[in-house]
């Protein structure tokens, strides 16, 4: 039983299904990968998933607890965290105030203790910015620490979401589309990064348009297709199915 | 005993004003997307209009058409000078709203500096009648008369004109209107326009029933949202409907709360009661549907 | 104290209330993005409540937190329904409450006395020994000076952050683990009961209260300082009152000086929209911006 569990999650939209009976497993400590053709649902899953939306019918657990019908907040507390496909980064906040939003347990986020225990307050926070520093260096992006997360590139963005994520202390990471529309030698870095972190014991469940990067990477794949898992297997097996390459180049 | 015939008469009234002050104002707030505050200058703007040209000799009801012509080019100066630069730069619904706030205060402080603050009155007949009971004066006739002849009169424009039929789908879905060849921009005119002359003769007909003051538009206008958001933002029939429930629910309230003891000074908290409470359990009202982000 | 003098510090007390009170709106506003247009009745609450306690015969302090503890608890109901709704509609929903506020201080005769307003308010520490003016002005700077530190504080502190992420990406913020609702609720708590201090010491300074003081164009007002001094910029804000105050204050004892030719309220009331309008218009972000966390 892997750390995430979806059994036969249904989601329409008005009329439109947009995920349809899909059942996947996320094994503890492998990046697993999401493809698809763009409309297939893959975001719509990443946002039932994190309790965006709560699904028509079907179940989700994680570590076998049932996490079906809880709020956004709730799922990240247990250790979910998710990155959107546009990288939305707190603009009119330093890159390291982004970071150190993510924080976990933060005395200073209750007013009792802000106003009364400023000194335990302000020790956390230290801790916390040397983590979210360390983390920024790991990216690559600790020189843009005071900068406005508005005035970074695309890719800088992505990276820092990808860091804000981090900082969350994560169990699983959901990540949508993590290197869309970032440079070829940027794209292999952040991958290199996930790796990393997969062997430090991190989840993935990655969302990928771009099949080449995703096959070098991934432990294991499920494609998706019009809300419908087609088709799922190592890479190796899906990069020759005939039936995924109908997905992508038969329509 | 209360006087049913005088109550429906009443609701009628009531109705009839706020149905014609509400149409504007919700289909500028579907189309351009923002709730617009300075709605409440255009009622008073006729209001004041007339005024002026009711002290230089005229009827009243000759001074309705220049009203009408003076609100609607009002509304359409608003979009020019702050609206549409907005729109331009991007603006979101509060900094719009926000505006027209400001606007708002100009406009009615331009008025009250004219005209002082004091309350005016238009010279007209007062003569009134009975039907079955009830009382009701020859400018309440108006009202009624009127309300349904521009209801009338809106419909038929929706329904039989390439306008109205541009106005309908640039309110249902303005980026597939425009993607449709629609000339957006003439029916945002349009709708200023009309919207905006409606209101203005709305203004006049409820400065005469009542009394008029720089106020005049501002103290409805909250009300005139419940309306708009009871009948779903956008939706003309929307409001033709919920005018009149709101109306009776005016009506009917102010007897409930003389009944229980309650202060009538209470009637505008039935508004606005209604108006929170659409907001908080259906914010599409009744014939509305969802503008999108409501889900929180 | 000759006439000028005596102005200037009834105008700088006018500048202390309403600098907490356009602070009080600056931390829904410009930190968390609550659209909240129904501050008069916040405003209202803290001076009725202040005036009637005292009046009962109890000193100022009670009254104070009588006003607060009652801004507290209003706002809490208040933000119950009302922090879900889309911003556009909290606006339109809190500028009702307002009214209903303010049509209950009107009907209400036998507690609020109506539109008659409460009278005599007693003064706080009235047999002080030097000129009273002179003293409210120290006392309400100083309470000025109180909540400004509270509210850095507040701002300044992860809970604060939590405040600024809402107000960047709300479902980004509930994304990384954050309740935003509970948040979003404090802030207006808060917010709440500070605008009730500034009520407080606004009834007790004019020691006259009536319910057509409390009309949604002070609510208006409020914005105008903080959209004019800046979101999310204490001292902007601060600087925001100032000028509005000094603008109000000015245009009504300009009929006491000079003949300018228009009546002071609409000078003040056509001002105030066009400030609304340019700023928003040309530098919506205010004269002085927030400032940036660095480390």
């Amino acid at each position: 039983m892997g750390i995430l569990e979806l059994k036969e999650v249904t989601k329409s939209f008005g009329g439109v299904v947009a995920l349809n009976r899909v059942s996947l497993e996320v094994e503890e400590g492998e990046i697993t990968a999401l493809l698809g053709p763009n409309g297939s649902g893959k975001s719509t899953l990443i946002n039932v998933v994190s309790g965006v939306y709560p699904p028509d019918s079907g179940r989700i657990f994680f570590s076998g607890k049932e996490i079906t019908s809880l709020s956004p907040h709730e799922i990240a507390n247990l250790g979910i965290i998710r990155t959107f496909q546009v990288p939305r980064v707190f603009k009119n906040l330093s890159v390291i105030e982004n970071m150190l939003v993510a924080a976990r347990e933060q005395r200073g986020e209750s007013l009792a203790t802000t106003l009364f225990r400023w000194r335990d307050v302000r020790a956390q926070e230290e801790e916390n910015i040397r983590k979210a520093l360390e983390i920024l260096e790991f990216l690559e992006i600790e020189h843009m620490k005071n900068e406005y997360a508005g005035n970074l590139s695309g890719g800088q963005q992505k990276l820092l979401a990808l860091g804000r994520a981090l900082m969350a202390e994560p169990k699983l990471l959901l990540l949508d589309e993590p290197v869309a529309g970032v440079a070829p030698p940027l794209a292999r870095k952040i991958f290199e990064k996930i790796l990393e972190l997969r062997s430090k014991g991190l989840s993935f469940l990655i969302i990928e348009h771009n099949v080449d990067v995703l096959m070098d990477f991934a432990g294991f794949v499920y494609v998706l297709h019009r809300g419908e898992i087609v088709a799922k297997g190592k890479p190796e097996e899906i990069l020759e199915s005939k039936q995924v390459l109908e997905v992508y180049f038969g329509e | 005993m209360v006087n049913v015939a005088q109550l429906l008469v009443n609701i009628l009234i009531t109705g009839s004003l706020y149905a014609l002050m509400a149409v504007g104002l919700t289909m500028i707030y579907r189309i351009l997307r923002f709730a617009n505050f300075a709605h409440a200058e255009l009622i008073t703007f006729g209001a004041y209009v007339a005024y002026s040209l009711n002290k230089l000799g005229f009827s009243l009801y000759s001074s309705l058409l220049f009203a009408f012509f003076a609100a609607g080019a009002l509304a359409i100066a608003f979009d020019y000078t702050v609206f549409k630069p907005l729109r331009d730069r991007g603006a979101d619904a509060i900094s719009l709203m926000i505006a027209s706030i400001g606007a708002g205060l100009v406009v009615r402080h331009v008025l009250q500096e004219i005209y002082g603050a004091q309350i005016a009155s238009y010279t007209l007949s007062l003569k009134s009648y009975e039907i079955f009971g009830a009382r009701i004066s020859q400018v309440q006739m108006g009202i009624i008369i009127f309300a349904v002849a521009a209801i009338l009169a809106f419909h038929l424009i929706l329904t039989r004109t390439k306008l109205g039929k541009a106005m309908r789908a640039t309110s249902d879905n303005p980026t597939l209107a425009m993607a449709s060849g629609v000339s957006v921009d003439r029916v945002i005119l349009a709708t200023w326009f009309l919207g905006g002359g409606i209101a203005g003769v709305a203004g006049v007909f409820r400065a005469a029933d009542t009394r008029l003051i720089p106020t005049l538009g501002w103290e409805v206008l909250l009300p005139v949202f419940a309306v708009v958001l009871l009948g779903g933002i956008g939706s003309f029939y929307g409001a033709i409907v919920a005018a009149y429930i709101i109306a009776i629910a005016e009506n009917v309230g102010v007897l409930i709360l003389a009944s229980l003891g309650l202060h009538t000074g209470y009637r505008p908290a039935i508004a606005f009661l209604i108006l929170i409470l659409v907001l908080i359990f259906r914010p599409q009202g009744i014939f509305g549907t969802r503008l999108g982000g409501e889900r929180e | 104290m000759s006439t000028l003098l005596s102005y200037l510090v009834d105008t700088l007390i006018f500048i202390n209330i309403f600098a907490i009170l356009a602070l009080s709106l600056n931390l829904e506003v410009g930190v968390t993005r609550l659209m909240n247009f129904g501050k008069v009745a916040f405003f209202a609450i803290g001076a009725y409540s202040s005036a009637l306690v005292t009046l009962a015969g109890y000193p100022f302090w009670l009254g104070l937190l009588c006003g607060i503890v009652i801004a507290g608890i209003t706002g809490f109901l208040v933000s119950i329904p009302a922090l879900r709704l889309r911003e556009d509609y909290l606006a339109i929903a809190t500028i009702a409450f307002g009214e209903i506020i303010r049509l209950f201080l009107l009907n209400e005769r036998w507690l609020t006395r109506g539109p008659i307003g409460l009278r005599g308010i007693p003064r706080p520490l009235k047999d002080v020994p030097m000129d009273y003016q002179t003293f409210y002005l120290l006392f309400s700077f100083a309470f000025l000076v109180v909540v400004f530190l509270f509210l850095h504080r507040v701002i300044s502190s992860p809970f604060g952050r939590v405040l600024k992420a809402i107000r960047e990406d709300e479902l980004v913020a509930q994304s990384l683990g954050k309740n935003t609702f509970r948040f979003k609720a404090q802030a207006f708590v808060l917010g709440s009961s500070i605008a009730s201090i500034a009520g407080s010491l606004f009834a007790h300074y004019l020691t006259f209260i009536s319910p057509d003081m409390f009309m949604p164009t002070v609510t208006f007002a409020v914005w105008t300082m903080v959209v004019v001094g800046g979101r999310g910029n204490a001292l902007g804000v601060v600087a925001g009152a100032a000028l509005i105050q000094f603008m109000e204050r000015t245009t009504r004892i300009m009929k006491d000086i000079a003949d300018i030719g228009v009546e002071p309220v609409n000078l003040r009331m056509v001002l105030l929209g066009l400030l609304l309008i340019l700023f928003i218009m040309y530098r919506p972000q205010g004269i002085f911006m927030e400032k940036k966390y660095e480390v």
